[in-house]
């Protein structure tokens, strides 16, 4: 018992009829996290599905020679014969992984935890985007193996190789003129700074303009790429490795789990279309519950013939 | 297994035995708890290859600080379900994980470097290793090249590195000079040299600049280019390595069309 003299104080109170703190009424808040969805964004295009197929390998073949890509020889005279020509054709593939994620609580971490995000019910559904970050640091790593090259190794990256790089599009036979990039957070500080230092940007209409090349998942179009950010792009010799490419340079595949036979059928959640089963289970034994998840797909670069692509080299800073 | 041979015509340092099967043996499961590990998260085995084409002028770490042609060489990651390279079957030898999307690159104009062979000037691999456990109590093992040494990991923030670009250059000029890494053609360095030249012209181009800082900047682009025109080319000491890219042969002249 504790005796309150008078003036009753909030000092004198707070032990026994008080809190040291108290929750904010609000949803718990979530640590920073990058969010930038490649598929859902259509950066990267489903090229099949090896479920039922024997393989885990999809291929996705091209052909060229024909059509736009021959003109018709001119003929010498009136009765030149015409020299029969051929056709050519090529295959590129994309190799399906597993990849796997676990996680368990206890039984009364279910019972007196406060919060379901802390619980295996809310980290379950956190399992979509983990896929989508997974995927994401594939197509990372799939761009950094793209063989032609523009920026300089060392050297931030300028508004010369931004022009450089534009023009490896624009001169390249057949490109559509869409191009999407995907380049470290500070290789975009690079070319800001470089931008800042360009007499005709000096004005404040385009540099209001400037402003969309920001952070936060997605930047803006800026002389005609569809510019986007990411920390998952890699890092080799001291220098970013990003990369720009026509839409159908890099694809995924899929390994459908539709046919997977699973112990608790209806508790298990398939997602088909990502490759995707979660299943949930629990040992009374030992008072806690575990899911996991297994997701087979893979991630890779065509052939530059069917879709141009170059990296964007610049230092690492 | 060793990397595949580069098919005919291609370059000798391509078709350089190298396997990483101890390190992707090493990565296929959890790992050994070995403390004190890095506070980062594991990652994948790599190769160092070159890509015939990619060349670049360096100075940093160069005799007299004189511009030098220097090759290209970027990661090959090992990563399953990422440009061909697979997860593993039961029972599969532990080169199939990569030997596929090895074989693709190396058609594509690659050039493999051997961790085991083609070491540093002290002896030691490319390539180097460290336990890590990442936040979260992902274990395994953290890969990272030779020229990367791991800075303070200060409160709060992730673990980042210092990296020796001088002794990465020397290198590189080393595995040329060996005859590991084939000259480079002189067209792959002329088109990047009229890439140069170019942003010179762009410059001259920028007359709403006051004179004085339009000078600067006009012979700033042009020692750049300069630079460029200028770089030295180095040369195989030992002729061991010859360029995979392939040449259409003898032009022919007038006289042939007459002789016919």
């Amino acid at each position: 018992m504790t005796a309150i003299t008078s003036p009753v104080t909030f000092a004198q109170t707070q032990g026994d009829l008080g809190y040291a703190y108290v929750f904010g009424e609000q949803e718990i808040r979530r640590e920073l996290a990058e969010s930038l969805n490649l598929v859902g964004l259509g950066l990267v295009q489903l090229v099949g599905n090896v479920a039922n197929t024997g393989s885990d390998v999809i291929r996705i073949d091209r052909i060229g020679g024909i059509g736009y890509a021959e003109a018709m020889a001119t003929m010498g005279t009136e009765i030149a014969p015409i020299t029969l020509t051929g056709l050519t054709t090529g295959y590129d593939t994309v190799t399906v992984a597993r990849h796997g994620l676990a996680k368990s609580d206890s039984y009364s971490n279910q019972i007196q935890g406060r919060r379901l995000e802390a619980k295996i019910a809310g980290m379950r559904q956190q399992v979509v985007p983990s896929w989508i970050k997974t995927m994401r640091q594939k197509v990372a790593t799939a761009g950094a193996g793209i063989t032609d090259v523009v920026g300089t190794s060392g050297a931030l990256w300028t508004f010369d190789d931004e022009l450089d790089l534009i023009a490896y599009f624009n001169e390249t036979e057949g490109f559509q003129g869409d191009a999407i990039t995907l380049r470290h957070p500070e290789q975009f500080t690079q070319l800001r700074e470089s931008i800042r230092n360009e007499p005709n940007f000096q004005f404040p209409d385009i540099t209001l303009a400037l402003q969309g090349l920001k952070a936060g998942g997605g930047f803006a179009d800026w002389l005609g790429l569809r510019n986007h950010a990411s920390f998952d792009v890699t890092a080799s010799g001291g220098d970013h490795q990003g990369f720009a490419y026509a839409p159908g340079a890099i694809g995924w595949a899929v390994g459908s789990t539709e046919n997977v036979e699973v112990e608790n059928a209806a508790t298990t959640m398939f997602i088909g279309e990502f490759g995707l089963v979660i299943e949930t289970k629990s040992d009374g034994n030992i008072a806690t519950s575990r899911f996991d998840a297994n997701a087979w797909f893979g991630v890779g670069t065509c052939d530059p013939s069917v879709a141009p692509q170059v990296r964007i080299r610049s230092l690492n800073t | 297994m060793p990397i595949p041979s580069t098919p005919a015509g291609g370059s000798a340092a391509s078709a350089a035995a190298a396997d990483l099967s101890r390190l992707i043996s090493e990565t296929s499961g959890p790992a050994e708890d070995v403390s004190p590990a890095w506070p980062i998260t594991p990652n994948f085995p790599f190769f160092l290859m070159h890509w015939v084409t990619d060349w670049t002028v360096e100075t940093a770490g160069m005799a007299k600080g004189k511009p030098t042609w220097l090759p290209g060489l970027v990661r090959h990651i090992v990563l399953p379900g990422c440009n061909n390279n697979r997860t593993l079957k039961n029972g599969e030898k532990a080169t199939a994980a990569y030997d596929g999307a090895v074989m693709k690159n190396v058609r594509q104009g690659a050039q493999y470097l051997d961790p085991e062979r083609h070491k540093l000037a002290n002896g030691s691999k490319y390539s180097r290793k460290a336990p890590a456990r990442s936040p979260l109590g992902q274990t395994g093992f953290y890969f990272f090249d030779a020229f990367s040494s791991p800075l303070d990991v200060l409160p709060g923030r992730k673990m980042r590195f210092r990296f020796d670009r001088p002794e990465w250059n020397r290198w590189r000029l080393h595995l040329v000079e060996s005859g590991v890494i084939a000259p480079p053609s002189p067209q792959v360095l002329a088109e990047t040299q009229r890439r140069h030249s170019k942003r010179a012209e762009r410059t001259r181009a920028l007359t709403s600049l006051d004179q004085k800082e339009y000078d600067r900047r006009v012979a700033a682009a042009a020692a750049t280019s300069a630079t460029y025109d200028g770089a030295l080319v180095p040369k195989s000491k030992t002729r061991r390595a010859s360029s995979s890219l392939s040449s259409p042969g003898r032009v022919p002249s007038p006289d042939d069309a007459e002789a016919n």
